[in-house]
Order: C-alpha cells, then sequence, then structure tokens
C-alpha cells in the first residue's frame, strides 16, 4: 500500500468509533475486574461466617481451662494449709503428751 | 430446549448469557444466509458496513454465539469454562457495540436503537457474573485440590 493510499484509509477511520471501541473495551475490563473482586470479597466473608462459631467454641474451651487452671491452684493451696494445720496438731499432740507426763510426774512427787 | 429448561433452575442468573448467546447464534446464522442483506438495505446497515463487511459480521456473531452457548451448556455440568464464559461475553458485548454505533451511524431511525445498547449492557453484566464465577471456579478447584493432596499424604503415611 502507498503512502497517499494509507492516508486516504487513516482519513476514512472514524475515530469516534476506535475511541468508542477503546472507552468500552476499557470498561469491559474494570467490569471483570470488579467481578472477580467481589466473588473474592464474598469469598473472605463467607469464610469469616463459617470461623464465627469455631471461634467461639475456641475461646469458651480456653475460658474454661482458665478457670480449671484456677481451681487447681486454689485445691493446690488448700492441701497445702491442710499440711500445715495437720503438723501443728501433731505438734501439739506431742505437747500435750509431754504435759501429761510431767503432771503424772509431780503428782507422784506430791504424794510421796 | 430442553436442556435448556433443565439447566435453568440450577443458573438463574446465567440467563442473559443463554439469551444473548442464542441471539447472536441466530444474528449471524441469519447475516450469513442472506450476504446481500446489508448491501440491499444500504441506508439502514451503511453504518455497519463502514465497521466491517457482512460475511465478518455473521462469522463473528455465529462462532461467537456458538462457542457461548456450549461454554454454557458445559459449564457447571461438565467442566469449568468461565474463563470461556468471560471471553464470549466480551465478544458478544464488542458485537452489540458495533452494531449500535452503525445502526445510529446510519442517521436513519429505527427500532434497533432501542434493543442494542440494551443486549450491550446485558454482555457488560455477563462479563461481571462470568468474571466473578471465574474465580469461584478456579478457588473451589485450588482448595479440593489441595485437600485431594492431603489426603494422599495421609494414605501415603497409613501404608
Amino acid at each position: 500500500m502507498s503512502a497517499p493510499q494509507t492516508l486516504n484509509s487513516l482519513s476514512s477511520v472514524d475515530w469516534n468509533v476506535v475511541a468508542g471501541a477503546i472507552a468500552t473495551f476499557i470498561v469491559t475490563v474494570w467490569v471483570a475486574y470488579t467481578g472477580r473482586q467481589s466473588a473474592k470479597k464474598k469469598e473472605l466473608e463467607q469464610a469469616e461466617q463459617m470461623m464465627k462459631p469455631q471461634a467461639v467454641l475456641a475461646g469458651a474451651t480456653l475460658q474454661d481451662n482458665v478457670t480449671l487452671m484456677h481451681q487447681a491452684e486454689s485445691i493446690r493451696s488448700l492441701i497445702d494449709e491442710l499440711k500445715l494445720n495437720r503438723n501443728t496438731q501433731e505438734r501439739l499432740i506431742t505437747h500435750t503428751q509431754e504435759l501429761q507426763i510431767e503432771i503424772e510426774r509431780l503428782t507422784r512427787a506430791v504424794s510421796r | 430446549m430442553g436442556t435448556f429448561i433443565k439447566l435453568y433452575p440450577l443458573h438463574p442468573e446465567r440467563s442473559i448469557e443463554w439469551l444473548t448467546g442464542a441471539i447472536a447464534l441466530l444474528w449471524g446464522a441469519l447475516a450469513l444466509s442472506f450476504p446481500e442483506m446489508f448491501e440491499s438495505q444500504l441506508e439502514l446497515y451503511g453504518g455497519m458496513l463502514k465497521i466491517m463487511p457482512q460475511p465478518l459480521w455473521g462469522l463473528m456473531a455465529f462462532t461467537g454465539g456458538l462457542v457461548r452457548l456450549g461454554a454454557l451448556y458445559v459449564n457447571g455440568n461438565h467442566y469449568r469454562t468461565p474463563s470461556v464464559r468471560v471471553v464470549t461475553s466480551f465478544i458478544s458485548m464488542f458485537l452489540w457495540f458495533c452494531t449500535t454505533v452503525g445502526l445510529i451511524g446510519s442517521g436513519i431511525p429505527n427500532l434497533g436503537w432501542a434493543v442494542y445498547p440494551i443486549l450491550m449492557l446485558g454482555d457488560l453484566w455477563s462479563v461481571y457474573r462470568a468474571s466473578a464465577d471465574a474465580y469461584e471456579a478456579n478457588s473451589a478447584h485450588k482448595k479440593l485440590t489441595e485437600v485431594a493432596q492431603g489426603m494422599k499424604g495421609v494414605r501415603a503415611t497409613n501404608t
């Protein structure tokens, strides 16, 4: 094709139509991208919705575990106190027995 | 038609794609069957002939419509073809755009002015829908593949 012919064919091109076609192409690509993004967003929302009951269950289990841990600690301290109490009681008994022996000895001394 | 009735309740959101696909197929078939149609009504179709010759119009519409209807039938029933649907929706939209421009370019008021822009918008919506479907289908396929690979791994460790 010679140069004047090329120029003629270029001048016969309706540039408004070309611009419209390009604009339509851009709009279509944007719409396709928007569609993809909306599907992605929807999928994420659905995943969040599915996660909710599991998250609640996990939270409740964690709370239960913490409560159990506190209860175990309280029981442990109670046991310690009981042990201390027992020791005190044993010492008291020993002292009482020693006191009894001493009283018996004193009674015997007075009666002589 | 039986296929359409059978598929319709499964994918009602794709009805616009079926409709415009069928219109494009018949439109192309008519343009190919009557090769003198545009030239015999040059006043009306002159604008369209400026864009491209009638056989090319017919071929584009017929092929686009056929591939699109095929992809719609296959998609969700036999294999994943939403990407084909995106491309054919795009081609179909381009066809209706050129038709609208050609008919408006003729300068003669005709009923096509009322029909083709709406078909164009319908296909724009189809591009949106098909694109969203493409993402969902690919994402679901990826997850299923991961699960299948995980199960294979479990079987391999058990044996």
